[in-house]
């Protein structure tokens, strides 16, 4: 799951797919971006869940952390959670979701 | 749970320290250092449970540094030395400094300076932010420069340190992201943990067990008269 943490406007989730895949290319080349084989799976209003080839994970991990605009606007994105499969990946967005409820109430 | 540490931050004015700290907990950072330089700062030492250290950057070109690293290491929490070339690295490992930082990364950092680091105690600092602003021709040079460095430092035993540099909220990044970041050189994924995760804990476990008297590894000062 990829998540903005921090940004000047609002962004859909939606934009930040074709922005990873060109942060990719850019730093991996088209072999690379073919490694990673990324597809969306569930985008959100300041999230999106990715599917990618676990041997490329770390280098994926960089390419959104290369990411710092989004049509112009300042953004600061985090890979926030990291699983196998969508099962794990949800109980773990809970417990997320539950642990920054309770750090920041507001 | 795990604890992870940013040792360089250096926010420009008083509103931007707020940001980074908050940024840096919401990141999930239980440790900062933060060089703030001239800004009237009301001793911040810890932030919503953020524990912050105070960080002085030195110019190794000044004169009387060792007196000025002396007087800096009693008010702060960490003295680092700026350095350009082979000359400065040599006067700072000699005026005792254990933290050692490159003014932007070198383009053709040199196997000589590692060797004088790695006969050392001290530490290496790249400053990870410059890659963010670079355009991708600029890019490319400062990879092979980071390959370089890493290789170097593997040869010559220099413990390197990642640290974001951020100036503001936005030029930081999570912990394992900014690990993530020498990727691209060519650097493994292990060897980038080391010097994102590990070697920060050594240096900020060493600061923290220098109370009173610390002088240096198993030199204390227990009486004067």
């Amino acid at each position: 799951m990829i998540e903005i943490v921090k940004s000047n406007t609002f962004i859909d989730g939606k934009r930040m797919l074709p922005v990873l895949r060109d942060s990719l290319a850019e730093l991996y080349g088209e072999h690379g971006l073919s490694l990673a084989d990324i597809h969306p799976i569930e985008y959100g209003d300041s999230y999106v869940i990715v599917s990618c080839d676990h041997r490329m994970l770390q280098q994926v991990r960089s390419a959104v952390a290369y990411i710092s605009r989004i049509d112009g606007a300042e953004v600061l994105l985090q890979v926030s959670i990291v699983s196998g499969t969508l099962r794990r990946l949800r109980a773990k967005m809970e417990g997320h979701n539950v642990y920054l409820s309770r750090k920041y109430p507001n | 749970m795990k604890r992870y540490v940013d040792l360089h931050v250096k926010p420009s004015d008083e509103k931007t320290i707020h940001d980074i700290l908050e940024t840096a907990l919401k990141l999930g950072y239980s440790t900062v250092g933060l060089a703030a330089g001239e800004i009237p700062r009301r001793s911040i030492e810890e932030y919503s449970g953020l524990k912050v250290l105070k960080r002085i950057d030195a110019d190794a070109k000044l004169d009387g540094l060792r007196e000025y690293r002396m007087k800096l290491s009693e008010r702060c929490d960490l003295v680092s030395a700026i350095c350009r070339d082979s000359s400065d690295i040599r006067r700072a490992l000699k005026f005792g400094f254990n933290l050692l930082c490159f003014k932007g990364l070198p383009q053709t950092p040199r196997i000589t300076d590692f060797s004088l680091i790695g006969a050392s105690e001290a530490y290496l600092e790249l400053d990870v932010y410059d890659l963010l602003s670079f355009e991708r021709d600029e890019r490319v040079a400062i990879f092979r420069a980071i390959a370089r460095i890493f290789r170097y430092a593997s040869r010559k035993k220099v413990k390197l340190i990642i640290a974001s540099g951020a100036t503001d909220a936005y030029k930081l990044r999570a912990p394992l992201d900014l690990a993530s970041m020498v990727l691209p050189a060519g650097i493994t994924w292990g060897e980038a943990l080391t010097a994102t995760i590990h070697n920060p804990l050594l240096l900020l476990s060493r600061v923290i067990g220098k109370g009173r008297g610390y002088i240096s590894e198993g030199v204390r000062t227990v009486g004067r008269w």
